[in-house]
């Protein structure tokens, strides 16, 4: 029997749900915090704000152009010369995102399950994990997307739930911080939005709405999947911020491990549990990664107009391996996912909504079905 | 020089060219059966002659005609040659008028010999010699009679096959205790006998140029997906291969990935469970000389169902299929976890428990991988000798495999007690699993998942799972995904995997079929009322 190469809605949603959740989400509560202190709590509702409104804004523009890539209708609002370097520069620019939350990963595993283990080896087996998932065709892909969204959002669900008995409200106080301004405000959402696994989880939606069984679902879907995603990350950053407090979380690079690792079953089954939730972690790069990554691929793909993204599957591996190897040292790795994360913005959302403005302007592209 | 290689390269693909199966019989496709009863006897004869079970029987009917009756006696009834063939034309006196004028009457003659004379139901004529030839061969008794240019073929094959019995590989505490045996006959009628509906479809195909073994495909008409019967015959329709000894042959010819560890067509030997799967929309396939049927497209979870599940009621059948995924996930990850966190993540283990452990190592002379790894390697090769030896001996055997490994492995400190006790939970998880193809797939699976571990410790367990999921998610059985209906998430499927609902809940049939007939259950409030209590609350239950 013949089966389609679609994505439902329900796939949608798990798809934007799994890229947004990444092993970034462990550095969150610190990168909240570092400008407000306190108010990171509010940093990440602005964050939250501002991604489903750009998230709502990229969903109206694949509307417009169902069944086709963000490179193809590009090249046609702005030249195709123009419209081929931004893709290109789009490539990249996913490239070494990729590249980095790669290594973020390695760092990760490094520093908590393998301490002797060359970081190498760890970002390899990664890698051709991740370069094997996307041989397959989109419809596996949304598969794999809805197998293991439960293995990701039940835990970290558990994880908060078990946190909540250390919970003292009055770290989070004062909600706006101390001595702070709107500016820091602004410039700490930015910085959050700036986290790599939030531009994979708002572009993935470009990526997969040509495959949308029901192009008009795409708002739904994604409007619920990165819904869900919000309030995930607004309740562990909550619960991190609330449990350990401003200055604990500046002293720690990933905040939400160290939540993990206070984490004690009410049973004395197993001496700690930060290991099977290093598990889950595992899982969640393992996904925002293969989105990651099958961005890059399918953007190659329709740009160089090949026949599938599975052509690039392998090949693509040295790059972003090399990618890997470029940071020195991991405060060098967030220096410089902060540096392309902040930049990137103007790339990820600046390109979808300018083509949305040309559009509007031109009153070009199919008929805006609501 | 280079003439010559290219002879011998010519030379050589003319060995490789496939020949015509029966040479014989290739030469006889045109030919036609004779007047001349000598001239159809001696071309059969000469194929045959050779043969010690070869039959030939000279009778005279009518009292003036001269025939005879061809046959294999191996595979003939010669009892009912006698009494259905033989007796009733050689007892027939009156002479027929027909006979006078031969060439204008001969047909009459024909249908006098079929609707009077022989008793036996299943008669055709034919006058194709290679038809002929392939009549005997399939233990059919061939009469020709002088003077006919036809002749008479009567179904007369009998081969001897057990009788129904009990399935050795499916047992059921519960439920029916017939299963399929060796001939496709007796499998049809095991089924047709549970299914007299006029949808049941049977269609035979015969494969295999040197078998010939027939394989029926089976469904429900007004039920099954069209596309996926077409599916099934095109693929058993490219299947071009001298023998087809079992089903097992035809399941890697038509699966969807060869390369897979796990099955992706279910084989049983219970007509229930054929029967079973025929009504929720699937093909089953049927082969001569195989007491396994095939269920085409199979999915993940029927692989630790079993036909009994249905036979109980459904809180314990949910609690026994939830024991069988564990004991499934046990056999996989069991030793690698073990190897994990004693190598790797030992401040797991709680405090008090730590000691134990430690001390049951100490004399132990390998790393954990290496002493995983050869326990687990000497239980595989206890169960394949068990497996193999006759059962007198395999009792010896598995005292001695229990002793020695189990018992003087851990006192000689060549492993830890605590590596006995994994190593047993996985075996018998593996046991417990109802499905031996798919357990084994699972067996086999945890040695490269323990060398990753060894590798990696828990981020190698997990990359191996990782990898090990995306395949399972990508596998499809006759384009259905294997591990539907979890994912693709399908809420009404899901009444049936792990958790079973009560039978009337599972109110249509699985959604991943799209079989064209989707309801299997009229609902209707079906509260038992008490009988005893009168009109009034009957009156009740029918509002």
């Amino acid at each position: 029997m013949k089966e389609p190469n679609l994505i439902t809605t329900f796939q949608c949603i798990a798809i934007v749900i799994n890229s947004t959740i990444g092993i970034s989400v462990l550095a969150l509560p610190r990168v909240a915090s570092e400008k407000v202190g306190s108010g990171a709590v509010v940093v990440t509702c602005i964050a939250m704000i501002i991604v489903i409104t750009s998230v709502f804004l990229i969903a109206k523009l694949t509307k417009k152009y169902p069944r086709e890539s963000i490179i193809q209708y590009g090249e046609k609002l702005i030249s195709k010369p123009l419209g081929k370097v931004i893709g290109f520069s789009l490539i990249i620019y996913f490239l070494i995102l990729t590249g980095l939350v790669m290594r973020e990963f390695g760092e990760v595993m490094n520093t908590t399950l393998l301490q002797e283990t060359p970081m190498s080896a760890t970002i390899l087996s990664m890698l051709i994990l991740v370069a094997v998932a996307t041989r397959n065709n989109h419809t596996t892909i949304a598969y794999m997307h809805t197998f293991y969204l439960m293995f990701i959002v039940i835990p970290i669900l558990l994880m908060v739930i078990f946190a909540l008995k250390d919970i003292d409200l009055r770290y989070l106080k004062p909600l706006l911080g101390n001595d702070t301004s709107l500016i820091d405000f602004l410039s700490g959402g930015l910085s959050v939005v700036g986290l790599p696994f939030i531009h994979i989880g708002m572009f993935i939606i470009l990526v997969i709405a040509p495959y949308m069984v029901e192009p008009n679902k795409i708002m739904k879907g994604s409007m619920w999947g990165i819904g869900i995603s919000a309030i995930i990350l607004l309740l562990a950053t909550g619960v991190t911020m609330a449990v350990f407090g401003q200055e604990e979380i500046k002293k720690s690079l990933w905040p939400m491990l160290v939540l993990t690792r206070m984490t004690e079953l009410p049973v004395d089954m197993l001496e700690r549990l930060d290991i099977l939730f290093l598990v889950v972690w595992i899982v969640s790069a393992f996904t925002t990664i293969l989105s990651g990554y099958l961005i890059v691929i399918e953007l190659s793909s329709r740009l160089f107009n090949l026949s599938s993204h599975r052509v690039l599957s392998y090949l693509v591996i040295p790059l972003v391996y090399g990618i890997t190897l470029f940071p020195k040292n991991i405060l060098h790795t967030y220096e410089l996912i902060n540096a392309f994360g902040t930049w990137g913005i103007s790339l990820t959302v600046g390109y979808p909504l300018l083509l949305l403005l040309i559009a509007f302007v031109r009153k070009e592209g199919g008929k805006d079905c609501d | 020089m280079l003439f010559k290689k290219m002879k011998e390269k010519k030379k050589n693909v003319e060995s490789r060219k496939p020949k015509p199966p029966s040479t014989i019989l290739e030469k006889l496709k045109d030919a036609k059966t004779s007047k001349n009863l000598q001239e159809t006897i001696r071309v059969i004869e000469t194929i045959f002659s050779k043969d010690n079970d070869f039959g030939k029987r000279d009778i005279v009917i009518f009292e003036s005609i001269s025939s005879t009756v061809l046959f294999l006696d191996s595979i003939t009834d010669k009892e009912l040659i006698g009494k259905e063939i033989i007796k009733p034309l050689t007892e027939w006196t009156s002479q027929p008028e027909a006979m006078e004028n031969q060439n204008q009457n001969m047909d009459e003659f024909k249908t006098l010999v079929v609707k009077k004379v022989l008793y036996h139901a299943n008669v055709k004529m034919e006058s194709n010699l290679s038809k002929v030839v392939n009549s005997i061969l399939r233990g059919k008794a061939i009469l020709v009679i002088d003077g006919i240019d036809h002749v008479f073929i009567i179904d007369t094959a009998k081969t001897d096959k057990r009788s129904i019995a009990q399935p050795e590989t499916e047992q059921v505490i519960r439920g029916p205790r017939d299963g399929f045996i060796e001939n496709i006959q007796t499998n049809t009628a095991l089924i047709r006998s549970r299914l007299p509906i006029p949808e049941f479809r049977v269609k035979a195909i015969e494969i295999g140029t040197l078998t010939k073994s027939t394989v029926a495909v089976c469904y429900i008409d007004g039920i099954t997906n069209e596309a996926l019967i077409e599916d099934v015959m095109r693929r058993l329709s490219t299947i071009d291969v001298d023998r087809i000894l079992d089903a097992g042959y035809i399941e890697q010819f038509i699966q969807d990935n060869p390369r897979s560890p796990f099955p992706q067509i279910k084989s049983t030997e219970r007509p229930d469970v054929v029967v079973g799967n025929l009504v929720e929309g699937r093909v089953a396939l049927l082969v001569d000389g195989s007491p396994f049927a095939l269920i085409a497209p199979s999915t993940f979870s029927q692989f630790y169902h079993t036909s009994e599940d249905y036979n109980e009621r459904f809180i314990m059948v949910s609690i026994i299929r939830f024991v069988r995924i564990v004991a499934l996930l046990f056999s996989l990850i069991m030793p690698s976890l073990y190897v994990a966190i004693i190598s790797y993540h030992p401040e797991l283990i709680p405090t008090a428990f730590a000691v134990a452990v430690t001390s049951g190592r100490a004399g132990v002379p390998f790393p954990a991988v290496v002493e995983v790894f050869l326990l687990e390697a000497a239980m595989e090769i206890l169960r394949e000798a068990t497996v193999r030896m006759p059962k007198q001996v395999g009792g010896a055997l598995s005292i001695v495999g229990v002793l020695v490994v189990g018992q003087a492995a851990v006192e000689a400190g060549f492993v830890s007690p605590i590596t006995v006790v994994v190593i047993a939970l996985t075996s018998i998880g593996s046991f417990a699993t109802p499905s031996y193809n798919m357990a084994i797939g699972f067996r086999m699976l945890r040695f490269p998942l323990l060398i990753i571990t060894g590798l990696f410790g828990f981020y190698g367990l997990m990359l191996g799972l990782l990898f090990t999921c995306n395949h399972l998610l990508s596998l499809k059985s006759f384009g259905v995904p294997y591990l539907s209906p979890i994912a693709p998430a399908n809420f009404g499927g899901l009444k049936d995997t792990i958790f079973r609902a009560p039978l009337n809940w599972l109110l249509d049939r699985p959604e991943e079929l799209q079989t064209k007939n989707k309801r299997r259950i009229n609902p209707h409030d079906s509260k038992p009322s008490n009988p005893l209590l009168g009109k009034s609350h009957t009156k009740e239950g029918e509002d």
